[in-house]
């Protein structure tokens, strides 16, 4: 619900060969639809890789932050307003095309108007290596 | 079948023809272009100047005026900020994801430059404060709303041009007849006298359609109880058709309208959709005095499951209160007042009947 405190819980396994050079934690929203994406970070949190090595990245890690009230999750006939938790890890050797392999959670932001109409919605970061 | 590209057709298909590397790169070679151009004139300035107070001999294409050696610098030097400027912010865009992007213009845009003074009552982002919809109190109700896209503006545009038009026309048959006086036909300018005339006429009738539709028409009051609005709540609203009309249909509404704004090919053009539409009046054969404008006040709600107000680059909802009227002999009319909707659980609004 807008306003709440959201709760992520993250992990990555199988890293493999590749070692991590940054990671990117974000809480945001965006748009899709017919007009062009608008994107709005709420929370963002950067390891550098020196930063990395001091995680266990195999256990699971937290991070919280307090949604704001608006904007409402919404779905128009033009556009939608999509809320995630997104991850997004750089790896060495340029692997994923330098941008980065993502993972996502969708989430809703309800108006309290709302919320005992809807369940409450949990969700995984959980991330696999692309080996 | 290929298709053989047209440079003067519109591009079709995806939204991007090009791999956005080669854009990226092809865009940091014309800022580097830019500002290498720059630093030439600057530096071919330089050297001009540094001549003439030598007292050299200067050649023949550097010899220029002081204002002009002013306009040339100042030229260069835009120049070469323009191509710094765009390098450094293409180059800024190169490795960074768009997260963290975001969260840079965020961080840049969250500096309170202002004092604590100018900090919002409670934040609520993307949404309209709705600040200028309360400045102006109402006589009836606690709020006067401000119509959007007043004729006066229109009426003002239409008298601009009929008045530069005709001024222009003037100028140039005035010329034209000196020249008969003087005993120097100009032929050609008199013969485009007529079809200057013709759309002068033209402009000087747009002129007066415009103005007798704004005078005809008259003034349309609202005002409302509450500002900004919430889902659910109920407000009072008063409306006033001032004017000498005979309507033969009247209709207030509250609209919710969506609009996205998006590149297509090369245009970047607007759409719009209404969402949802609550007729609050309608009703047939209605008259308007001069003496006793048409006035009412209703009761409205905004609906419960409405979305609220939101406001973003490209994309946004937005409230409105609509007064259209279909007269004769006037044409008909939509005016539109915009109101702010909150979401359910933000500040209380302040409804003051």
């Amino acid at each position: 619900m807008a306003g709440d405190l959201l709760r992520c819980t993250w992990q990555i396994n199988r890293l493999g060969d590749n070692s991590p050079q940054g990671l990117e934690l974000s809480v945001l929203w965006y748009t899709e639809g017919k007009g062009d994406e608008d994107l709005t970070v709420h929370y963002f949190h950067r390891w550098s890789a020196s930063r990395l090595l001091e995680l266990d990245l195999n256990k699971p890690q937290h991070f919280e932050t307090r949604l704001p009230e608006s904007p409402l999750t919404y779905n128009g006939h033009l556009f939608r307003i999509r809320w995630c938790a997104r991850m997004r890890l750089f790896l060495s050797g340029g692997a994923a095309n330098g941008s980065g392999i993502v993972a996502q959670q969708p989430f809703s932001v309800i108006s309290i108007l709302d919320a005992a109409e809807e369940p409450a919605i949990s969700g995984s970061l959980a991330m696999l290596s692309s080996r | 079948m290929l298709r053989i590209p047209q440079p003067w057709s519109k591009k079709r298909g995806g939204r991007l023809a090009a791999r956005v590397f080669s854009g990226v790169v092809g865009e940091v070679l014309f800022f580097v272009v830019l500002f290498l151009v720059g630093l030439f004139g600057v530096a071919l300035t330089l050297a001009a100047e540094i001549l003439r107070r030598t007292e050299r001999e200067i050649p023949a294409a550097m010899v220029q005026t002081e204002m002009a050696a002013w306009i040339f610098l100042i030229a260069a030097i835009v120049l070469m900020i323009t191509g710094v400027g765009g390098v450094t912010y293409r180059i800024m865009r190169i490795g960074a994801s768009d997260e963290r992007r975001a969260a840079l213009a965020k961080r840049r845009g969250g500096l309170d430059l202002g004092g604590p003074q100018n900090q919002p009552a409670r934040e609520l982002p993307n949404v309209p404060q709705g600040n200028d919809l309360s400045d102006s109190p109402g006589i009836r109700l606690a709020y006067r709303l401000p119509s959007h896209g007043s004729p006066m503006a229109s009426v003002a545009a239409a008298a601009l041009l009929a008045l530069l038009w005709c001024g222009t026309w003037v100028v140039l048959a005035a010329v034209a007849v000196s020249g008969f006086w003087w005993r120097t036909p100009r032929p050609m300018l008199t013969f485009l006298l007529l079809p200057l005339g013709a759309i002068g006429v033209w402009t000087a009738r747009y002129f007066l359609r415009q103005l007798r539709e704004s005078a005809g028409v008259g003034a349309t009051i609202v005002e409302i109880s509450g500002n900004p609005l919430a889902p659910g709540k109920p407000y009072r609203l008063y409306v006033a058709q001032y004017g000498k009309l005979k309507l033969r249909r009247l209709r207030v509404q509250l609209v919710c309208e969506e609009e996205a704004i998006f590149r297509q090919g090369t245009d970047v053009r607007v759409d719009r959709h209404v969402v949802c539409e609550t007729t609050i009046f309608a009703d047939k054969s209605v008259l308007v005095d001069p003496g006793t404008p048409w006035e009412q006040e209703f009761d409205m709600i905004v609906p419960h499951s409405a979305m609220h107000s939101f406001q973003s680059p490209h994309n946004a909802v937005s409230w409105k209160i609509l007064v259209a009227g279909e007269s004769r002999p006037w044409p008909s009319f939509c005016r539109s007042f915009p109101v702010v909707v909150h979401p359910p659980h933000a500040q209380p609004t302040l409804d003051r009947r």
